[in-house]
Protein backbone atom coordinates (compact mmCIF):
# COMPACT_ATOMS: atom_id res chain seq x y z
CA UNK A 1 0.00 0.00 0.00
CA UNK A 2 1.52 3.36 -0.55
CA UNK A 3 -0.15 6.04 2.10
CA UNK A 4 0.25 9.90 0.84
CA UNK A 5 0.24 12.32 4.30
CA UNK A 6 -0.49 16.38 3.81
CA UNK A 7 0.12 17.12 7.45
CA UNK A 8 -2.00 19.59 9.12
CA UNK A 9 -3.10 21.49 6.25
CA UNK A 10 -4.17 20.23 3.08
CA UNK A 11 -1.46 19.70 -0.45
CA UNK A 12 -4.61 19.84 -3.28
CA UNK A 13 -1.64 19.64 -5.97
CA UNK A 14 0.13 16.27 -4.14
CA UNK A 15 -3.22 14.88 -3.62
CA UNK A 16 -4.34 15.82 -7.30
CA UNK A 17 -1.13 14.76 -8.86
CA UNK A 18 -1.43 11.08 -6.93
CA UNK A 19 -5.23 10.12 -7.86
CA UNK A 20 -5.23 11.32 -11.60
CA UNK A 21 -1.74 9.17 -11.73
CA UNK A 22 -3.98 6.19 -10.45
CA UNK A 23 -6.39 7.01 -12.39
CA UNK A 24 -4.22 6.88 -15.66
CA UNK A 25 -2.68 3.23 -14.00
CA UNK A 26 0.64 5.14 -13.29
CA UNK A 27 0.70 3.73 -9.84
CA UNK A 28 0.13 0.32 -9.21
CA UNK A 29 -1.50 -0.85 -5.91
CA UNK A 30 -3.54 0.31 -3.26
CA UNK A 31 -3.27 3.77 -2.20
CA UNK A 32 -4.92 5.96 0.53
CA UNK A 33 -4.62 9.71 0.94
CA UNK A 34 -4.78 11.91 3.88
CA UNK A 35 -6.16 15.09 2.24
CA UNK A 36 -6.61 17.77 5.55
CA UNK A 37 -8.40 20.67 4.94
CA UNK A 38 -7.60 19.85 0.99
CA UNK A 39 -10.17 20.74 -1.47
CA UNK A 40 -9.48 18.17 -4.26
CA UNK A 41 -11.54 15.10 -3.16
CA UNK A 42 -9.74 12.26 -4.95
CA UNK A 43 -12.01 10.01 -7.23
CA UNK A 44 -9.64 7.15 -7.71
CA UNK A 45 -8.15 6.58 -4.36
CA UNK A 46 -9.23 5.79 -0.68
CA UNK A 47 -8.97 9.54 1.26
CA UNK A 48 -9.43 11.09 4.93
CA UNK A 49 -9.02 14.00 6.49
CA UNK A 50 -7.25 13.17 9.53
CA UNK A 51 -7.13 10.95 12.16
CA UNK A 52 -5.98 10.52 15.46
CA UNK A 53 -2.42 9.08 14.88
CA UNK A 54 -1.16 7.64 11.25
CA UNK A 55 0.86 5.01 13.09
CA UNK A 56 -0.92 1.58 11.74
CA UNK A 57 -1.42 3.43 8.20
CA UNK A 58 2.27 3.61 8.37
CA UNK A 59 2.85 0.54 9.23
CA UNK A 60 0.80 -1.10 6.38
CA UNK A 61 2.82 1.45 3.95
CA UNK A 62 5.43 0.25 1.27
CA UNK A 63 6.18 3.37 1.12
CA UNK A 64 5.42 6.83 2.14
CA UNK A 65 4.65 9.93 0.37
CA UNK A 66 5.07 13.12 2.67
CA UNK A 67 4.28 16.70 2.20
CA UNK A 68 7.90 17.74 3.87
CA UNK A 69 7.12 18.52 7.24
CA UNK A 70 9.67 17.84 9.82
CA UNK A 71 7.81 15.95 12.17
CA UNK A 72 6.05 13.61 9.25
CA UNK A 73 9.62 13.49 7.70
CA UNK A 74 11.71 12.50 10.90
CA UNK A 75 8.92 10.31 12.39
CA UNK A 76 9.22 7.55 8.70
CA UNK A 77 13.26 7.97 9.12
CA UNK A 78 12.94 6.53 12.62
CA UNK A 79 10.65 4.03 11.70
CA UNK A 80 12.47 2.62 7.84
CA UNK A 81 10.27 3.24 5.96
CA UNK A 82 10.20 4.16 2.14
CA UNK A 83 9.89 7.73 2.05
CA UNK A 84 9.54 10.71 -0.52
CA UNK A 85 9.48 13.75 0.55
CA UNK A 86 7.45 16.33 -1.36
CA UNK A 87 7.82 20.10 -0.62
CA UNK A 88 4.88 22.34 -0.16
CA UNK A 89 5.47 25.58 -2.41
CA UNK A 90 2.68 26.90 -0.82
CA UNK A 91 4.11 27.40 2.75
CA UNK A 92 5.14 30.56 4.34
CA UNK A 93 9.10 29.72 4.26
CA UNK A 94 11.44 27.85 2.09
CA UNK A 95 13.19 26.59 5.15
CA UNK A 96 11.47 23.07 3.93
CA UNK A 97 12.73 22.57 1.14
CA UNK A 98 16.65 23.42 2.65
CA UNK A 99 15.89 20.56 5.28
CA UNK A 100 14.59 18.66 2.26
CA UNK A 101 17.45 19.10 0.29
CA UNK A 102 20.28 18.40 3.13
CA UNK A 103 18.44 14.74 3.86
CA UNK A 104 18.53 14.00 0.19
CA UNK A 105 21.91 14.91 -0.13
CA UNK A 106 22.74 12.59 2.64
CA UNK A 107 20.73 9.64 1.07
CA UNK A 108 17.83 10.16 4.00
CA UNK A 109 15.35 10.77 1.49
CA UNK A 110 14.37 10.70 -2.47
CA UNK A 111 13.39 14.46 -2.87
CA UNK A 112 10.69 15.36 -5.75
CA UNK A 113 11.01 18.26 -6.64
CA UNK A 114 8.51 18.41 -9.49
CA UNK A 115 5.09 16.76 -8.80
CA UNK A 116 5.43 15.68 -12.52
CA UNK A 117 8.33 13.84 -11.56
CA UNK A 118 6.13 11.05 -8.90
CA UNK A 119 5.46 8.35 -10.69
CA UNK A 120 8.75 7.41 -11.57
CA UNK A 121 10.43 8.52 -8.26
CA UNK A 122 7.32 5.98 -6.57
CA UNK A 123 8.45 2.60 -9.64
CA UNK A 124 12.54 3.37 -8.10
CA UNK A 125 11.40 3.85 -4.59
CA UNK A 126 9.41 0.42 -4.88
CA UNK A 127 12.59 -1.28 -6.50
CA UNK A 128 14.61 -0.91 -3.66
CA UNK A 129 14.44 -2.25 -0.22
CA UNK A 130 13.55 0.08 2.72
CA UNK A 131 15.89 2.04 4.62
CA UNK A 132 17.60 1.40 7.20
CA UNK A 133 15.88 2.98 10.54
CA UNK A 134 17.46 6.82 11.49
CA UNK A 135 18.39 7.68 15.31
CA UNK A 136 16.64 10.81 14.90
CA UNK A 137 17.71 12.09 18.32
CA UNK A 138 20.89 13.00 16.81
CA UNK A 139 19.70 16.21 15.59
CA UNK A 140 18.62 17.46 18.91
CA UNK A 141 21.82 15.55 20.92
CA UNK A 142 23.20 18.60 22.40
CA UNK A 143 20.10 19.81 23.58
CA UNK A 144 19.49 16.10 24.62
CA UNK A 145 22.66 15.61 26.24
CA UNK A 146 22.04 19.02 28.32
CA UNK A 147 18.89 18.29 29.97
CA UNK A 148 19.96 15.01 30.78
CA UNK A 149 23.04 16.82 32.56
CA UNK A 150 21.58 20.16 33.60
CA UNK A 151 22.39 21.07 37.46
CA UNK A 152 20.29 19.68 40.00
CA UNK A 153 19.38 23.10 41.58
CA UNK A 154 17.85 23.38 45.42
CA UNK A 155 13.80 22.79 44.62
CA UNK A 156 11.88 25.81 43.83
CA UNK A 157 8.46 25.16 45.78
CA UNK A 158 5.84 25.27 42.51
CA UNK A 159 2.35 27.17 43.45
CA UNK A 160 1.77 30.63 43.32
CA UNK A 161 3.95 32.72 45.74
CA UNK B 1 11.99 -5.06 43.11
CA UNK B 2 14.12 -2.28 41.45
CA UNK B 3 17.09 -3.48 39.11
CA UNK B 4 19.98 -2.06 37.66
CA UNK B 5 20.98 1.95 37.89
CA UNK B 6 23.08 2.74 40.47
CA UNK B 7 22.28 6.82 40.68
CA UNK B 8 20.26 8.13 43.51
CA UNK B 9 16.80 9.12 43.13
CA UNK B 10 16.65 12.29 41.09
CA UNK B 11 14.06 14.80 41.55
CA UNK B 12 12.30 15.61 38.26
CA UNK B 13 13.81 18.21 36.31
CA UNK B 14 10.88 20.65 35.51
CA UNK B 15 10.80 21.75 32.15
CA UNK B 16 8.38 24.66 30.49
CA UNK B 17 7.95 23.84 27.07
CA UNK B 18 6.87 26.68 25.10
CA UNK B 19 5.44 27.23 22.00
CA UNK B 20 3.77 23.66 21.41
CA UNK B 21 0.63 23.55 18.89
CA UNK B 22 1.06 20.49 16.69
CA UNK B 23 3.49 21.36 13.86
CA UNK B 24 7.27 20.78 13.54
CA UNK B 25 8.29 22.53 16.38
CA UNK B 26 6.01 20.91 18.66
CA UNK B 27 7.45 17.48 17.29
CA UNK B 28 10.92 18.63 17.66
CA UNK B 29 10.72 19.61 21.15
CA UNK B 30 8.56 16.37 22.16
CA UNK B 31 11.38 14.49 20.26
CA UNK B 32 14.09 16.29 22.82
CA UNK B 33 11.76 15.95 25.87
CA UNK B 34 11.16 11.36 24.68
CA UNK B 35 14.56 11.10 24.46
CA UNK B 36 15.99 12.11 28.28
CA UNK B 37 16.82 10.05 30.05
CA UNK B 38 16.11 11.65 33.84
CA UNK B 39 13.09 12.23 35.17
CA UNK B 40 11.54 15.56 34.55
CA UNK B 41 8.21 17.33 35.10
CA UNK B 42 6.68 19.19 32.20
CA UNK B 43 4.76 22.69 31.83
CA UNK B 44 3.39 22.56 28.44
CA UNK B 45 2.26 26.08 26.85
CA UNK B 46 0.48 25.95 23.72
CA UNK B 47 0.72 28.87 21.33
CA UNK B 48 -0.77 30.03 18.18
CA UNK B 49 -4.35 31.61 17.74
CA UNK B 50 -5.91 28.31 19.18
CA UNK B 51 -3.46 26.39 20.91
CA UNK B 52 -3.20 24.66 18.19
CA UNK B 53 -3.31 20.68 18.11
CA UNK B 54 -2.95 20.04 21.65
CA UNK B 55 -1.45 16.78 22.11
CA UNK B 56 1.82 15.50 23.84
CA UNK B 57 2.84 11.89 24.01
CA UNK B 58 5.92 11.35 26.91
CA UNK B 59 6.39 9.39 29.51
CA UNK B 60 6.78 12.01 31.76
CA UNK B 61 4.81 13.62 34.59
CA UNK B 62 2.75 16.77 33.09
CA UNK B 63 2.39 19.38 35.71
CA UNK B 64 0.15 22.02 34.30
CA UNK B 65 -0.85 22.78 30.46
CA UNK B 66 -1.22 26.35 29.43
CA UNK B 67 -2.20 28.26 25.98
CA UNK B 68 -1.14 31.57 25.55
CA UNK B 69 -2.79 33.20 22.40
CA UNK B 70 0.24 34.31 20.55
CA UNK B 71 0.28 36.64 17.54
CA UNK B 72 -0.43 35.41 14.06
CA UNK B 73 2.63 35.55 11.67
CA UNK B 74 -0.05 35.81 9.01
CA UNK B 75 -3.29 36.91 10.59
CA UNK B 76 -2.11 40.17 12.89
CA UNK B 77 -1.46 43.23 11.87
CA UNK B 78 1.42 45.30 13.38
CA UNK B 79 -0.29 47.03 16.07
CA UNK B 80 -2.34 42.93 17.16
CA UNK B 81 0.99 41.56 17.28
CA UNK B 82 2.42 44.29 19.72
CA UNK B 83 -0.24 44.10 21.95
CA UNK B 84 -0.58 40.11 22.34
CA UNK B 85 3.58 40.21 22.59
CA UNK B 86 3.47 42.46 25.44
CA UNK B 87 0.35 40.50 27.04
CA UNK B 88 2.92 37.03 26.35
CA UNK B 89 4.91 38.45 28.27
CA UNK B 90 3.23 39.38 31.02
CA UNK B 91 1.42 35.57 30.78
CA UNK B 92 5.05 34.18 30.62
CA UNK B 93 5.99 35.94 33.94
CA UNK B 94 2.75 34.46 35.44
CA UNK B 95 3.36 31.20 34.36
CA UNK B 96 7.05 31.19 35.62
CA UNK B 97 6.08 32.67 38.72
CA UNK B 98 3.76 29.82 39.29
CA UNK B 99 5.39 27.34 37.83
CA UNK B 100 8.98 27.90 39.08
CA UNK B 101 10.59 25.75 36.70
CA UNK B 102 14.31 25.10 36.38
CA UNK B 103 14.83 25.58 32.60
CA UNK B 104 12.26 26.50 29.73
CA UNK B 105 13.05 25.15 26.79
CA UNK B 106 11.55 26.98 23.20
CA UNK B 107 12.13 25.23 20.22
CA UNK B 108 11.66 27.09 16.81
CA UNK B 109 9.03 28.82 17.89
CA UNK B 110 8.17 32.72 17.55
CA UNK B 111 6.63 32.32 21.36
CA UNK B 112 10.70 31.59 22.67
CA UNK B 113 10.68 35.54 22.13
CA UNK B 114 7.94 36.99 25.14
CA UNK B 115 9.17 33.74 27.37
CA UNK B 116 12.56 34.64 26.72
CA UNK B 117 12.03 38.39 28.15
CA UNK B 118 9.74 36.65 30.54
CA UNK B 119 12.92 34.34 31.91
CA UNK B 120 15.34 37.89 31.69
CA UNK B 121 13.27 39.77 33.89
CA UNK B 122 12.54 36.95 36.39
CA UNK B 123 15.89 35.22 36.17
CA UNK B 124 15.08 31.55 34.87
CA UNK B 125 17.16 30.03 32.29
CA UNK B 126 15.69 29.62 28.76
CA UNK B 127 17.14 27.38 26.21
CA UNK B 128 16.38 28.19 22.45
CA UNK B 129 16.63 25.35 19.76
CA UNK B 130 16.63 26.55 16.26
CA UNK B 131 14.52 24.20 14.05
CA UNK B 132 16.68 21.18 12.37
CA UNK B 133 15.00 22.61 9.14
CA UNK B 134 16.88 25.82 9.56
CA UNK B 135 19.66 24.97 7.27
CA UNK B 136 21.39 27.57 4.83
CA UNK B 137 19.35 30.72 7.15
CA UNK B 138 18.04 31.36 10.73
CA UNK B 139 14.77 32.02 11.95
CA UNK B 140 13.80 35.79 12.42
CA UNK B 141 12.99 34.41 16.28
CA UNK B 142 16.66 32.46 16.14
CA UNK B 143 18.02 35.92 14.84
CA UNK B 144 16.33 38.17 17.36
CA UNK B 145 16.95 35.92 20.32
CA UNK B 146 20.88 35.60 19.58
CA UNK B 147 20.62 39.39 18.64
CA UNK B 148 19.40 40.35 22.59
CA UNK B 149 21.38 38.03 23.67
CA UNK B 150 18.00 36.58 25.43
CA UNK B 151 18.24 32.89 25.73
CA UNK B 152 20.95 31.53 28.27
CA UNK B 153 21.77 28.90 25.43
CA UNK B 154 20.78 28.68 21.85
CA UNK B 155 21.47 25.70 19.81
CA UNK B 156 21.56 24.81 16.26
CA UNK B 157 21.87 21.80 13.94
CA UNK B 158 23.42 23.17 10.53
CA UNK B 159 27.33 24.48 10.69
CA UNK B 160 26.13 26.88 8.42
CA UNK B 161 24.23 28.96 10.67
CA UNK B 162 27.65 29.08 12.73
CA UNK B 163 28.17 32.58 11.53
CA UNK B 164 24.68 34.07 13.08
CA UNK B 165 24.88 32.32 16.38
CA UNK B 166 28.75 32.98 17.69
CA UNK B 167 27.95 32.16 21.27
CA UNK B 168 25.47 29.14 20.26
CA UNK B 169 26.05 25.44 20.22
CA UNK B 170 26.02 23.58 16.77
CA UNK B 171 24.59 20.08 17.52
CA UNK B 172 26.11 18.64 14.45
CA UNK B 173 29.56 19.26 15.37
CA UNK B 174 28.72 17.89 18.27
CA UNK B 175 30.03 20.91 21.06
CA UNK B 176 28.30 21.06 23.94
Amino acid sequence: MIFVTVGSIGFDALARQIDVAVGRGEIPGEVIIQIANGTYLPQHCEHFRTAPGLGPYYQRADLVIGHGGTGTTLEILEQGLRLISVSNPTMIDNHQREFLEMLANRGLVRYCRDLADLPAFIAEALRNPPPAPVDVARFFRSVIDGLENFPQRARRSAGPT
Amino acid sequence: MTTGSAQPSQTPLCVCVVGLGGGGFHWEAQKIIQAVRRPLELVLVYGGPNGGIMYWHSEDAIRAKYVVRGPSLTGDGALRKSVLTAGNIVQALRILYREKPDVVLAVGTAQAVPFAIAARLANYPLWFAESVTRVQAPSRTGCLIARLRLASKLFYYSPELAPHYPDGVCIERGAT
